[in-house]
């Protein structure tokens, strides 16, 4: 195996910024769907970190974790999408600060 | 001085940061989705990078494209694509303390990242791994059994079986042609084979001659990577059976102008040879040990062409930094003729790393159990998502009581009570 050019130091660097860029939306935004964006690409950020030690270990078993985390991913955007249509449906609202119900 | 590779890497990282802002701070719902599915497209194109092109294409089809189609159908569906402006935030402190705990987060992460050593590490295989290569010339295909379990079949002549990972330990190996029976009569070689540590191993069948028969060669060959030198390791075995000794030795011979470089003295019959290059093109040679000095003796010192005939060459072969090459010489007897023949074979210990076959593999050989989980937990996905929106639709019983009500000349509830009252005051004036 070749000496990889970009080294993997920056790659994770890289899947870092994005994971905080991730979680300052989950922290930040109000809209639902905003926040599920944004833990999106949070998780986009670990699968890169994960294909990026991949790489450095020379595993494959890596690229099928970061497979496995897509299929997991998806299953949870389509339950996710479907509380929030749920939740829209009575409030009329994804703004997730008028779903206090629950607080005592 | 900027490579290419990394000039596109900083570029498509700068692009997926951008994306990630812009998703962060649009207005738009839907302009967030858009810049998301950047965001996504960058990092497919980072995987590319990372010579992960099967999780390229389902980066692109599954998140780029499904997930993000979800998305966008959701929100174009409630029409929730205008982000109203946050005219009260509920906890007013949480953007400033958000920023101060992702900047510390961010800056722990970063340091940690750039004192790691993880340039000085070396991918290891964490086993044994071995494999066997066919080199008797005019013989059938073989299966290879270790312990009894058939691990290599159908291996012809002049092939290399693939990496065979192995728990360290000694086995018995037992060779016999392609599809007998394995009985002691059909065994063409029996031998021990010792597993230790992370070793490279190639067991090179040869044919046997003081004794007839088969015997294999194990060739240790390292394929760590050596970062600090840039030499690729070639490893040479001298495979052509012959009576008496008949050692060989090996030049390059890459610049035709000038005397060949002999690299390897004297090479007998079954013996390996160890060569560290460094990485470039080279034309190898291997010739009956002494031809190139009775040639250059020959020669003297005129500016003649050198007569010398190797035994066989192979040519222009890229040796790269940090590969092992593997390179068994042997006869061909294909057509008739008996000639000398090499057979190439890179060391590389995953050779189908990322592709699509490779991941095949593994999913259904070690991970089956996992992937099976993973295909439950999406149809239990789906049937969840059809529980969560069906609409609730009031029961059949309630409807039937509600129309009947607004039928005419059905009492309604005050009618009802009045007549309960008028019911009751007739019974107490009795």
């Amino acid at each position: 195996m070749n000496k990889p050019e970009v080294a993997t130091e920056l790659f994770v660097l890289l899947s870092a910024v994005l994971f905080t860029l991730g979680s300052m939306g989950v922290l930040l935004r109000r809209n639902a769907i905003l926040i599920f964006m944004s833990i999106e690409l949070m998780l986009n950020s670990a699968n890169l970190a994960l294909v990026a030690f991949a790489r450095q270990w020379n595993q494959t078993d890596a690229h099928l974790l970061v497979f496995f985390v897509m299929t997991v991913a998806a299953a949870e955007v389509a339950v996710g999408l479907a509380l929030i249509v749920t939740i829209y449906r009575t409030k009329q609202s994804t703004d997730v600060d008028d779903l206090h119900s629950l607080q005592g | 001085m900027v490579g290419t590779e990394l000039a596109l890497f900083i570029m498509i990282g700068a692009l997926s940061i951008l994306a990630a802002v812009m998703m962060l701070i649009s207005e738009n719902a839907v302009h967030s989705a858009l810049f998301l599915i950047v965001n996504f497209a960058c990092v497919a194109f980072l995987y590319l990078m990372l010579s992960a092109p099967f999780l390229f294409a389902v980066q692109i089809t599954v998140y780029a494209g499904a997930i993000m189609v979800l998305f966008l159908f959701v929100i174009m569906l409630m029409g929730a694509e205008r982000v109203l402006p946050q005219e009260t935030q509920r906890f007013p402190w949480l953007s400033s303390a958000t920023l101060g705990i992702t900047m510390v987060l961010l800056f722990v992460a970063g340091l940690a990242i750039i004192r790691s050593d993880l340039g000085d590490s070396e991918p290891k295989p964490s086993q044994p791994i071995f494999r066997f290569v066919h080199a008797v010339a005019g013989t059938d295909a073989v299966d290879v059994y270790i312990n009894g379990e058939r691990v290599v079949s159908d291996l012809e002549y002049r092939e290399a079986s693939d990496f065979e990972k192995f728990p360290a330990g000694s086995y018995t190996a037992q060779v016999i042609p392609h599809n007998a029976d394995l009985v002691p009569e059909n065994v063409l070689l029996e031998t021990p084979v010792f597993l230790a540590g992370n070793g490279v191993i190639s067991y090179v069948l040869t044919p046997d001659v003081a004794n007839g028969g088969v015997q294999a060669l194990q060739v240790e060959g390292r394929i760590d990577a050596n970062d600090e030198k840039d030499f690729a390791r070639l490893t040479v075995v001298h495979a052509i059976p012959c009576a008496a000794a008949c050692p060989i030795e090996v030049a390059d011979i890459t610049e035709p102008s000038d005397d060949p470089q002999v690299l390897v003295k004297s090479l007998e019959y079954g013996q390996v040879a160890h060569l560290e290059l460094q990485e470039g093109d080279y034309t190898l040679a291997a010739y009956n040990q002494g031809d190139v000095r009775a040639a250059l003796d020959e020669r003297g010192d005129t500016d003649e062409k050198l007569n010398l005939n190797a035994l066989v060459e192979i040519d222009d072969k890229v040796v790269d930094q940090n590969t092992g090459v593997l390179w068994v010489v042997t006869q061909d007897t294909t057509g008739g003729n008996v000639r000398p023949k090499i057979l190439w074979f890179a060391l590389d210990n995953n050779p189908d790393f990322g592709s699509a076959e490779g991941i095949g593999q593994l999913l259904f050989t070690d991970y089956l159990l996992p992937f099976e989980v993973i295909g439950l937990l999406l149809l239990t996905a789906m049937v969840g998502v059809i529980v969560l929106t069906k609409q609730h639709e009031t029961p059949k019983k309630e409807r039937f009581r509600r129309r009947m009500a607004n039928v005419a000349g059905n009492p309604t509830v005050e009618e009802y009570m009045q007549s309960m009252r008028k019911n009751a005051a007739d019974s107490s004036g009795d």
